[in-house]
């Protein structure tokens, strides 16, 4: 106890110490406020679509009740709000959505063409990416762990108290390890408290997921206090210490998450999924130049809960043709779809297998998860869009297909979407991993140790 | 004096040629950039080549329609696949994270769609892997590794003190030492070129490329040539090794990691863009508020009807020489484009605002200076991807309004819908050509990034030849 006290003082007797933690603390403080407007922008964004979307429901309801001709045309013309909503933790952990459209709107027309539509950001500012708190935690905190610990060895050398302290006791690796858990210990303090101030500033709860979140954290700083452990058990100078902890940040953190990206493009073909838009269209507009109720016919046949309709088109128009090709046009690009949901996937997994190389990939990877916002969240997203178009189409096909006039009652009705979120957690997987890596360098550590001695 | 600059040089780059950093470090790095920068090259031409194909099939497509109704060709449309310049394998840009194909057809304006590839990028918080990366990130931490201790190690050891006894200044000294990394940054910088102009002999090159890559490489070599200055300017305001290297790191992760992420996300918290959700509301109300060309009553479209009619003299608009139904639909696209030109630009507005932002905060840091300027030269930044993107809106327009004016000569207002035109009308309508902007239109956006550098460099080249010979 005396010996953490004497520690504890010591530490807060170092200047470098102290600056360290205070901006570690206050960038992450920044860093969640920051997240909390963007998530709060989001929400207001949601909010002007959806009164739009009520807007203009209620305008065509002052026309009702409207014949299927009319409500046709309301079809055509009406676009409803979807929304991939995000996780209160996305505030800190923005993951992959800047990449794809999170809030649009769709109508009942070929689906695909509709979200092929890219996000508005800034694209300028892509490349360089946003500081979100998982960035300081995953990138930031291994290096102010180094910086904490990397030299207490050769700090107490320089000091002259090393030879004093290593012989009163027996073995020195015992007191470094001790005086590098008061470090980790402080550490761990000051995360548990931005994770505190995360549930006073933002949506987040403290609950299961809060705890989730806690430990895999810990896990992760644990995870490089040990390879820093390893680093200063080489027992070379301060400055080969920093050189090679520097080294192998960047494996982690910039070589391999690149390679596996490079890997993943390299099992694709560029710009392959285009023919998805090119086939929906031509499919579109061939169906005008060909015989339009064989078509028809050919429609009711595979989907029989519409047979009971009038099988003879109107002229020169019909809304239930035209809808029944624009429906048609994502069946005829179904397998090309798949394919790119596949592709997505694949290219997902391929990085997750390269994430068990680097502890760094690893806790993005899962912090990602935790907060739905990787791409399982997103491709969750459309194909939830996909299920939502086919509750519109079986809504509004009703009427079309029998003929039934479109009420005031009947607005009520109209399906709306609500993002339902994947909730899966790889939170074994991410422990597991960052366990491994963990004993990895702890032999390592054992190794070194025993050949220090010999 | 320049003698014993060059023989302090000289013996700097022995005694690097000896250690065992450099023995390491320069070859992974060439390796690494190499192996890298092939990579992209291959998938590059690979994709150029995608794109070729697809704007074949596609314009095979449109001259292959039958008979249609003017219209009826419009909203099938046609699209434009961006090909990507050149530079791109040395400098991807924004290119990974855009789409480039685009969809062009009557009444809307859609967004770039399909990313080269569907992987995600989010995994790369440290930047995408590449040429330019490895020379604008990495390479400086290689420097900071190689030359932390060039002047503290010197002070420590005493050496620095010897020197000085023999007449040295520390200020040539310091020159020196500056020349001496120079010269192994543009043995680097040589390779990495040299073997990037081998790439781009087996591509088709224009002559601007060569002027453009050769600018990428002096902006490379004079922003290495600033990170050797502060280098040796820390080694020799820091007492130790370990202070020296402490500082260079931290200010490394600031200038380079930190400063931009910060600087983008202030700037989008400063100024946010509406998402892709509410700016189609904006634009539709927008349009709205105009006019709709499918509303018989509506007040603008009354009174446009009225001046048409006033125009040629006649009562009705069945009795007009042309079409009613076409003037119409080109009115209402004319309305369309402009509001949504309006509102775009708008949307680039906010983007502009968040970018000014962001530059006022880049003087701070010649890591997002440089990278600017690499992209810019590159041809693949987003202001290259935005002026495609408006040249394919200003096509569409021209496309539509052909197509509208078929629809205004060829076809009688009466039974409209049921008519065609002639399939030999659709190779009559001009294909897209993309003319890139030049280096000298974009001179405007080039001086002032370059010329904060300069000041940097000329504050560093200061700083050298102001050092006093402090020998403790």
């Amino acid at each position: 106890m005396k010996f953490i006290q004497f520690e504890l003082r010591l530490l807060w007797q170092n200047k470098l110490f102290k600056w360290l933690m205070m901006a570690y603390f206050l960038v992450a403080l920044l860093a969640i406020i920051w997240g909390q407007i963007g998530l709060q922008c989001e929400y207001q964004q949601r909010a002007i679509s959806e009164a739009n979307y009520q807007e203009e429901l209620a305008d065509y309801q002052q026309d009702a009740p409207l014949a299927p001709y009319d409500s046709g045309y309301m079809s055509y013309y009406l676009f409803h709000p979807v929304w991939q909503k995000p996780s209160a933790w996305s505030a800190l952990i923005h993951g992959e959505r800047s990449e794809t459209t999170t809030h649009t709107r769709v109508r009942l027309l070929g689906l695909q063409s509709q979200l092929s539509n890219t996000a508005t950001g800034n694209i300028a500012a892509m490349p360089i990416g946003k500081l979100d708190l998982s960035f300081i935690w995953i990138y930031l905190m291994p290096l102010l762990i180094a910086a904490l610990s990397l030299n207490l060895l050769a700090e107490e050398k320089t000091s002259g108290r090393w030879s004093l302290l290593a012989s009163q006791v027996a073995n020195s690796g015992v007191l470094l390890t001790k005086k590098m858990l008061i470090a980790a210990g402080l550490l761990a303090v000051v995360n548990l408290l931005i994770l505190l101030s995360a549930v006073m500033f933002t949506d987040i709860h403290f609950d299961g997921l809060w705890w989730q979140v806690a430990v895999i954290l810990m896990a992760y700083q644990v995870c490089w206090f040990v390879i820093t452990g390893w680093v200063i058990s080489l027992l070379r100078s301060a400055i080969f210490n920093s050189l090679l902890f520097i080294s192998l940040w960047l494996i982690f953190a910039f070589v391999l998450p690149g390679m596996a990206y490079l890997f993943q493009t390299q099992q694709q073909q560029p710009a392959e999924h285009v023919a998805m838009l090119f086939e929906q269209r031509e499919f579109m507009h061939d169906s005008w130049d060909k015989d339009q109720q064989a078509d028809f016919d050919q429609y009711l046949r595979d989907y029989p809960q519409w047979q009971a309709t009038t099988a003879e088109l109107d002229k020169p128009f019909d809304w239930r043709w035209y809808y029944a090709m624009q429906h048609m046009s994502d069946v005829i690009v179904a397998d090309a779809v798949a394919q790119f949901r596949a592709s997505r996937r694949y290219s997902h997994q391929i990085g997750e297998q390269f994430a068990w190389l680097s502890p760094v990939m690893r806790l993005q990877y899962s912090m990602n998860r935790l907060a739905d916002t990787d791409m399982l969240a997103s491709q969750t997203f459309l194909d939830q869009i996909a299920d939502y178009q086919q509750q519109l189409r079986d809504y509004f096909f009703k009427f079309y297909f029998f003929d039934k006039p479109f009420t005031v009652n009947d607005f009520a009705g109209i399906p709306h979407f609500d993002y339902q979120p994947l909730g899966q957690s790889h939170i074994v997987k991410t422990l597991i991993n960052l366990v491994l890596i963990g004993l990895f360098f702890i032999v390592l550590v054992l190794v070194q140790t025993r050949r220090n001695r010999g | 004096m320049m003698q014993t600059i060059m023989e302090i040089a000289r013996h700097e780059l022995i005694t690097q040629w000896r250690s065992q950093t450099l023995k390491i470090l320069l070859p992974l790095l060439l390796v690494l950039t190499t192996l890298i920068a092939f990579s992209h090259w291959q998938q590059q031409q690979d994709f150029i080549e995608a794109q070729t194909l697809w704007q074949q099939q596609n314009d095979a497509n449109w001259e292959a329609q039958p008979d249609r109704h003017p219209h009826r060709a419009a909203h099938y449309g046609t699209m434009v696949f961006r090909i990507i310049s050149p530079l791109s394998f040395i400098d991807s840009g924004v290119n990974p994270f855009v789409g480039n194909a685009l969809f062009l057809e009557a009444h809307r304006q859609n967004s770039s769609s399909f990313k080269q590839y569907v992987s995600s990028t989010a995994y790369m918080g440290l930047g995408y892997l590449s040429g330019a990366t490895i020379i604008l990130v990495i390479w400086p931490l290689v420097l900071i590794a190689l030359a932390f201790n060039s002047v503290s190690g010197e002070r420590v050891q005493g050496t620095l003190r010897q020197l000085v006894s023999q007449g040295i200044s520390v200020r040539q000294l310091l020159f020196g030492k500056t020349l001496a990394y120079s010269v192994i940054s543009l043995i680097f910088l040589v390779v990495i070129f040299a073997i990037a102009i081998g790439f781009m002999l087996f591509s088709h090159v224009h002559g601007s490329d060569v002027l453009r890559m050769g600018l990428m490489f002096i902006l490379y070599l004079f922003y290495c040539l600033l990170w050797t200055i502060t280098v040796v300017l820390f080694s020799n305001w820091c007492r130790t090794n370990q202070q020296s290297l402490s500082a260079l790191l931290l200010f490394w992760l600031l200038t380079v990691v930190v400063l931009p992420k910060m600087a983008y996300s202030l700037a989008e918290m400063q100024y946010p863009i509406p998402d892709r959700a509410v700016f189609d509301i904006q634009t539709a109300r927008e349009i709205a508020k105009v006019g709709n060309s499918h509303d018989p009553d509506d007040p603008y479209f009354t009174e446009f009807r009225e001046r048409v009619l006033a125009e040629y003299g006649v009562s009705r608009v069945e009795d007009l020489p042309v079409n009613w139904r076409g003037v119409v639909m080109q009115e209402g696209e004319r309305i369309t484009s402009e509001v949504f030109t309006q509102q775009y630009a708008k949307l680039m507005q906010i983007a502009e605002q968040q970018n000014q932002l962001v530059s006022h905060i880049a003087r701070f840091s010649p890591y997002l200076l440089a990278n600017n300027l690499s992209s810019r030269f590159a041809a693949t930044n987003a202001d290259s991807f935005l002026h495609y993107e408006k040249a394919a809106e200003q096509y569409r327009f021209n496309f539509i309004k052909q197509l509208n004016r078929l629809h205004a000569e060829e076809i009688d207002l009466e039974d409209d819908r049921a008519q065609k035109v002639s399939h030999e009308h659709w190779t009559k309508l001009g294909q897209f050509t993309y003319h890139a902007p030049t280096l000298k239109d974009e001179s405007t956006r080039i001086y002032p990034p370059l010329l904060i550098l300069l000041f940097w460099f000329v504050l560093g080249v200061f700083l050298l030849s102001r050092s006093r010979n402090e020998v403790d």
